[in-house]
């Protein structure tokens, strides 16, 4: 009896004893998730653009590292005759000083209030993307 | 004029207010020095905006109170020129970039 009880149970319930369960364990060197630049680049863009507080109505501005020697400031925002209006300026670290690139060439390095107002927002950015997106510390600057 | 960097100022929270301040203040033993340095980083109270002059003012009376307590700094740390910062920052933000693409190399192998 008990055999054929068990026996039914098995054809009910199924078989354990030979189960191979290997494919519910977690792999041992699983990868990360890895996101591309352009992924890790517009999560920093959103820290970047809450830098300088809130933004006027209608506007949409970006703040980002590009990559080591480029920092990109792009704004867009209906003027009063409601077009689009759109500024981007590009600030390249180069081995004189750091040059303002915006469109219609226009070339400067960047000096006086807005060469401050730049490495606080560079330092600001830096500091809160280290803990707010990779969740480390940033390094101390002297 | 359109909005560039120029026209607009970080706006910090008021604990790193403080902490820059003291960084600066720490590379200075001349009190009068670092709160010049503090006027000339954060703007002076006349030019200012109207944010920026609350900062400015904070500074400055955390300079004078600050003075008291500062001791002379025997071996004052290096000052990145901004030439030099900027270049530095970009590099920490491509190495935390860096990082998270790659978690851990050896996991990969």
């Amino acid at each position: 009896m008990p055999s054929i009880l068990s026996k039914a149970i098995s054809l009910l319930t199924g078989d354990d004893t030979k189960a191979n369960y290997d494919w519910l364990k977690m792999p041992k060197k699983r990868v990360l998730k890895q996101l591309t630049d352009r992924e890790l680049i517009r999560l920093e863009a959103e820290i970047g653009a809450t830098l300088f507080g809130p933004l006027p109505r209608g506007h949409r501005r970006e703040f980002f590292c590009l990559d080591a020697t480029t920092w990109i400031w792009h704004e867009e925002w209906v003027d009063s005759s409601r077009k689009l209006q759109v500024a981007t300026t590009r600030y390249e670290v180069q081995e004189n000083g750091i040059l303002k690139v915006q469109e219609g060439a226009r070339y400067s390095y960047v000096e006086g209030q807005e060469l401050q107002n730049l490495l606080l927002a560079m330092r600001m950015y830096y500091e809160r993307v280290a803990r707010e997106i990779y969740h480390t510390e940033p390094k101390p600057i002297a | 004029m359109p909005p560039t960097i120029g026209n607009h100022a970080p706006e910090l929270p008021q604990d790193r207010i403080d902490s820059l301040f003291y960084e600066i203040a720490d590379r200075n033993p001349d009190v009068a020095a670092a709160g010049q340095e503090v006027i000339k980083a954060f703007g002076s109270a006349d030019e200012a905006e109207p944010g920026r002059t609350a900062i400015a003012d904070a500074a400055i009376q955390d300079a004078n109170r600050f003075g008291e307590e500062v001791p002379s700094a025997p071996n004052p740390p290096e000052i990145l020129t901004p030439r030099e910062l900027a270049a530095l920052l970009g590099a920490l933000v491509l190495s935390l970039r860096e990082a998270a693409k790659n978690p851990n190399p050896n996991l990969e192998k």
